[in-house]
């Protein structure tokens, strides 16, 4: 994972000077504002994200952080005010209607929270995952036999003829990431695909992504408040006030992950499993402290910096730092403007 | 990327199931295209039904002069042959549009008489001195004629020849008058001299099936009551009495048979008459026009029949094209007013199918998201959800155009029936399917839809004075109603939804504010809810604003034209009753005799006037023709007070009247507008004069009398009051020509003496209302208003309804969440209604206002319509404001009491735990 994520660092700073190069979904800078009757609220605020091809990652965050305004944007159902995002090599912000609608139909596939919203009710299970295919423009032959071949693959072969009520929860998901996979996407966003689902079914939920992900190599980017989901991927992004803020790498999950990561916050998780969060550093500069952290070293309003050789301190304001200080403080609006 | 390939297909499986999924949204939509499509392909039929039943009675009320079409010729020595050869060509000159409508008459009577040889025939009554008989023949007399005694006319086997005699037929009242019996024989000489006709009876006839002259026949044989009655019956007093018996002259007309014809026209000439008689049950009123253009078309063609060298001076006439223009004139207008009703009604029907769209969409939002996710384009949605309605609609429309068709077998206007069912079966469908196409907003700037938002409604706005000022800027463009008159309601409606949706936020904040300060949790909740949570949204506001300020103007538009019928009244007659003396009598009415009407009973007030017409006014630049009114101003303003004569106006003109005093020579007068700037400002010595009755007076002008109302209508008048009249000229006795009378209330007739005033003509108001209550126009119109007013009623109440309907959802949840809070459900139920309460007043005001405003508006188009009263203001009656009100009360009603606070309120509320 540790090696993924340097490879996505040298797309950043390698000779190229498009940023994320090769990514598989690239944010640059992604600003989305809504405006109702009079209130203007920026849901993104300049977010940048890589995602690598064939990646399982984690989405999460507190309520109204921007993560499912996130997810709209990547699924082409919105657009950004500003910014870049680029998912398969499609501009987000810049596809014309035909486009988006190719891009819709055969590049993402798409489950929200809700199961009734997923499928249509008056159609059967194998109906629902024949429906994107239909809208793409498929034989009627091969549309069945691919959404039985899916409905295998994620274990509900058995409910094809059944109608979205005559289905649990965990099966009606199953049957969702099923239509979502049926024209063969690259990459699979999950809004909350678990959240109205018990441990149990969400773990079969889960796995259910996660096999698609491994066997049919497809991106997957998942938001979730589920723990069992986040700290079950190699990598959990953390959204706050519309940009990332944490990113946790886990080692032990995923076979193309580093096992040498420094466990910079010492979050072991004591199963075989090592899982270290980094406080992101955006592209300008930016970094967002956790609080637990703040609130440890009493660090609010100003703070002072201290640039040594191997690292950044960051200091209390009133606390004179035991190097040399630093050229100048930075005041405390600037940093949590952050 | 993969690129799928191929096209996207609609899967007819999963379409068919999704109707089932939202079946009760389509089944609204299928009701309403049912009803609309029905409701206009059976108001076209029943009108079209009615103007049928009133044409044919218009048509039927008119005498056969009018309505029949006739050729007529001059014939000489033609054989029954050619009579029917150019019988032939006069047939096919009859209007295809007549076919099956006209009874053909065809007869050759010669041109005189021929008299009888044997003077003084003495009948039962009378002597007649040299009776005359015409020789005539007619086929279609012949055939309706039923022999009583001997039998019909025919020539011996070696024909007919002048030498030999001729057989003829009389009818039974000629034998019976003249004493003829079968076999008797007489000699008929012609007028001119000449050779005379030996003729003898071989039978005496009756009409068919009858028992007299006519009797039980129809109009088809019109030519045999000619010959069953004399023609001419005329007592000649200079032969003075014979044997004791008055004396007369004696015309009949006798039959000969056709194969005479060439002896008789041989023997003088005949007049050959091919009339074709209309029969107006097989005519219908949509025709008229069309028949009328093709009428004057034949007429045009047809100046010389060249019916051959036998026939001479041939014509072919009618007055029936003239007739027919008359009815048309009648039934545009007609037409007009119909229009102006039925675009109320067409702007409720559309706000209903908005609304039923919208839920029929709003039921599917959560699968339309779900399809467009999942690729689906807007074609592939406007297909999905096109085919849905067509599913429903082109069932309804079919069943109510074949139900229409067999139920009403009168025939409407073809072409609008079937454009109707058209946009019943296709119109809400391409309009759901419209907007579903349409691209969700992807990434669009909120400011810009703001500032388009803006953009619309200041159009909407602007489109709105643009339509208001360009009717208005309009006069005399003739009876039709064009689109932008028609629409004009309609843009209004849309112009106050607008308005509604901009002031009521302004309105209702301050208010919301207020309420927060104070201590009431329902009145803060319910003005906040409103200021900003408005459940009551633009489309369903629009919606329901264009219901009500259909009903406003319809029911303005209504009290207009009535008001303006009763005003039109009381100025065409100048009270209840008018007794005015007979024009050309010249004399004064019967002083006795007005002053017994004046004692009726019945009467209330009664007011007299003496109207000279045509008298001189002499100022410096000439002498102008005036009508003088004389009239006792004290009287007059008790007739007409409390009627709608009384305006203030009058009164200051009266009161200036009764204030003036006349002296030796000179008259007190108020003059018409036109002639004041010609009396006004003289100097002294050259003031004008008016020669009155031959009594030269100078004139006092008093000021202008330009509403003095019995001179509606008259262009150069002056109102004289009687006791100046007195004072000017003591010696000149006026008697009153004229004579006003109201009734007290719940009198409708005028009393008997008003018919026993010598020399007078009785007008009533009564008659007058009724005469234009009762015509064509007026029965057609209002039929066709009554019909727009019931659809109005019931689509009024569907889009209360689907209102309701729509916004239900949000106003359970709101209910809902209220209850989960710990609310009183009464509570809850008081905010749910009063947070719509400012919304729906609005609604209400703005509906008055838009409907009043175009029912003014459109005055002038109303004025350009032939036929119709000329109003100058419109009226808002009571029935406008309960009806501005009645819309949103109900939508209150509905929407709290059953979707806003019902059941699905207590289900949410059980859900959440409460």
């Amino acid at each position: 994972m540790l090696s993924q994520l340097n490879r996505l660092e040298a797309a950043v700073s390698g000779p190229a000077e498009v940023y994320g190069g090769d990514a598989h979904v690239v944010c640059d800078r992604v600003v989305r504002i809504y405006q109702t009757e009079d209130v203007e609220v920026q849901a993104l605020q300049g977010l940048d994200l890589l995602v690598g091809r064939g990646e399982l990652m984690a989405i999460v965050g507190a309520s109204g952080s921007g993560k499912s305004t996130l997810l709209g944007i990547l699924s082409g159902l919105d657009a950004p005010t500003a910014g870049r995002a680029t998912v398969a090599g499609f501009d987000l912000g810049a596809l014309s209607k035909r486009d988006r609608l190719r891009y819709r139909r055969a590049t993402v596939g798409f489950i929200w929270q809700n199961t009734a919203k997923n499928l249509l009710p008056f159609l059967s299970a194998a109906d629902n995952v024949a429906l994107p295919m239909a809208f793409a423009g498929g034989g009627r032959r091969a549309r069945r036999a691919r959404a039985l071949e899916l409905l295998e693959l994620l274990g509900v072969a058995d409910c094809r003829d059944r109608r979205p009520t005559q289905l649990s929860g965990g099966q009606q998901q199953r049957v969702a990431i099923a239509t979502a996979l049926a024209n063969r996407p690259e990459v699979i966003l999950a809004d909350e695909p678990t959240g109205e689902l018990d441990s149990a079914t969400a773990a079969q939920v889960f796995e259910a992504l996660r096999g698609a992900n491994r066997e049919l190599g497809v991106t997957v980017l998942v938001v979730t408040h589920d723990k069992a989901v986040s700290e079950h991927v190699g990598r959990t992004v953390e959204i706050r006030d519309g940009r990332i803020s944490t990113e946790t790498l886990r080692a032990g999950l995923d076979p193309a992950a580093d096992a040498d990561g420094a466990d910079a916050s010492g979050t072991g998780t004591g199963t075989g499993v090592v899982a270290e969060q980094y406080a992101v550093l955006d592209r300008a500069g930016r970094v967002q402290l956790p609080r637990e952290y703040t609130d440890a070293a009493g660090l609010r309003d100003r703070v002072r910096l201290t640039l040594d050789p191997d690292h950044v301190g960051v200091w209390p304001g009133h606390t004179r730092p035991p190097a040399p200080p630093a050229p100048a403080p930075i005041s405390s609006e600037d940093a949590s403007d952050d | 990327m993969t690129a799928m390939a191929g096209h996207a297909r609609l899967e007819t499986r999963a379409l068919a199931r999704s109707v089932g999924a939202v079946r009760g949204p389509l089944a609204v939509l299928a009701l309403l295209a049912f009803v609309l499509s029905g409701s206009l392909i059976a108001g076209d039929r029943l009108v079209a039904a009615h103007t049928t039943s009133a044409f044919r009675a218009y048509l039927a009320a008119q005498s056969a002069a009018q309505t029949d079409l006739t050729a007529t010729s001059t014939v000489s020595a033609a054989s029954a042959a050619t009579l029917a050869e150019a019988t032939a060509q006069t047939n096919a000159l009859v209007p295809s549009g007549l076919a099956g409508a006209v009874t053909p008459v065809h007869t050759a009577v010669i041109a005189q008489p021929g008299t009888w040889r044997k003077a003084a025939v003495i009948g039962h009554r009378s002597v007649t001195w040299a009776p005359q008989l015409s020789l005539a023949s007619s086929p279609q007399a012949t055939a309706a004629a039923r022999y009583v005694q001997g039998s019909a006319p025919a020539c011996p086997a070696g024909g007919c020849t002048a030498a030999g005699v001729l057989p003829i037929g009389v009818s039974q009242a000629t034998a019976d008058q003249l004493g003829l019996g079968v076999g008797t024989r007489l000699v008929l000489d012609p007028p001119t001299g000449g050779a005379g006709l030996t003729v003898q009876v071989s039978g005496i006839f009756a009409a068919s099936g009858g028992t007299g002259a006519g009797a039980g026949s129809g109009h088809a044989f019109d030519d045999l009551g000619t010959l069953v009655q004399p023609r001419l019956d005329e007592w000649v007093p200079q032969l003075g009495p014979y044997a004791g018996q008055s004396n007369m002259q004696w015309e009949a007309e006798v039959l000969v048979p056709p194969a005479a014809l060439s002896v008789v026209t041989t023997w003088q000439p005949a007049h050959a008459t091919w009339r074709y008689h209309l029969e107006p049950d097989g005519l219908a009123g949509s025709a008229a026009a069309t028949l009328s253009a093709e009428i004057k078309s034949r007429i045009s063609s047809a100046n010389l029949l060249g019916l051959g060298a036998a026939f001479s001076a041939d014509t072919f006439s009618t007055h029936l094209a003239p007739t027919l223009d008359a009815f048309a004139t009648l039934d545009a207008s007609a037409s007009a007013l119909a229009e102006f009703a039925l675009a109320g009604t067409a702007a409720i029907a559309l706000a209903v199918l908005f609304l039923a769209i919208r839920i029929l969409l709003g039921r599917q939002s959560t699968a339309l998201a779900l399809l467009r996710a999942r690729g689906a384009s807007g074609a592939v949605l406007a297909s999905w959800i096109g085919v849905q309605a067509l599913l429903v609609c082109v069932p309804a429309t079919v069943l109510a155009l074949l139900l229409c068709r067999t139920l009403i077998s009168s025939a409407g206007h073809g072409a609008l029936e079937w454009a109707v069912a058209g946009c019943g079966a296709l119109g809400a469908p391409v309009l759901a399917a419209s907007v579903v196409a349409r691209a969700p907003r992807v990434a669009s700037a909120s400011r810009r839809r703001r500032g388009s938002r803006w953009i619309g409604r200041g159009t909407a706005l602007l489109i709105g004075a643009v339509a208001v000022v360009g009717v208005r800027m309009r006069t005399g463009t003739g009876t039709g109603v064009d689109p932008l008159t028609a629409l004009l309601p309609s843009v209004l409606a849309v112009d106050a939804a607008v308005l509604v949706s901009m002031l009521i936020p302004l309105l209702v904040r301050p208010a919301a504010r207020l309420a927060g300060r104070g201590r009431g949790l329902v009145g803060y909740l319910a003005a906040a809810a409103a200021a900003r949570r408005p459940t009551v949204d633009l489309v369903t506001a629009g919606a329901l604003t264009a219901a009500a300020t259909a009903a406003v103007f319809a029911s303005c538009f209504t009290a207009t034209l009535g008001t303006a019928r009763v005003t039109e009244s009381w100025q065409y007659v100048g009270a209840d009753l008018r007794v005015s003396s007979v024009a050309g009598s010249g004399g004064a009415l019967d002083p006795d005799a007005l002053a017994a009407v004046a004692a009726a009973p019945g009467i209330a007030a009664h007011a007299e006037a003496s109207v000279f017409a045509e008298q001189s006014l002499l100022v410096p630049q000439g002498g102008v023709s005036v009508t003088v009114y004389v009239v006792d101003p004290a009287e007059y303003r008790g007739l007409i007070r409390g009627t709608p004569l009384d305006t203030p106006a009058v009164e200051s003109e009266l009161d200036a009247l009764s204030a003036a005093h006349g002296s030796a020579g000179t008259v007190p007068a108020l003059v018409s507008a036109d002639l004041l700037g010609l009396v006004q400002g003289l100097p002294s010595g050259s003031g004008p004069t008016i020669v009155l009755a031959e009594n030269t007076l100078d004139l006092a002008p008093l000021g202008s009398a330009a509403a003095f109302p019995p001179a509606t209508g008259t262009s150069s008048y002056l109102v004289v009051p009687r006791a100046g009249l007195s004072q000017a000229l003591p010696a000149f006795q006026t008697g009153s020509t004229v004579a006003w009378y109201t009734y007290k209330p719940g009198v409708t007739a005028p009393p008997a003496a008003a018919a026993r005033v010598p020399a007078s003509a009785v007008a009533t108001r009564a008659e007058t209302m009724g005469g234009y209550g009762n015509d064509l126009l007026s029965a057609l119109s209002a039929w066709i208003s009554r019909a727009a007013g019931v659809l109005d009623v019931l689509l009024a109440a569907a889009c209360v309804l689907l209102a309701a309907a729509a916004t239900a959802k949000a106003r359970a949840a709101s209910s809902a969440f209220l209850l989960t809070m710990g609310t009183r459900r009464r509570s809850a139920a008081a905010v749910s209604v009063f947070e719509t309460v400012p919304m729906l007043l609005a609604i209400g005001v703005a509906a008055v206002a838009a409907g009043y405003g175009a029912a003014q508006a459109l005055l002038p188009a109303l004025a350009a319509i032939g036929g119709v009263p000329r109003p100058t203001l419109a009226t808002l009656p009571p029935g406008a404001l309960l009806a501005a009100l009645a819309v949103p009360a109900l939508g209150v009603l509905v929407t709290t009491a059953g979707a806003g606070f019902g059941r699905e309120a207590q289900l949410s509320f059980q859900r959440t735990g409460g």
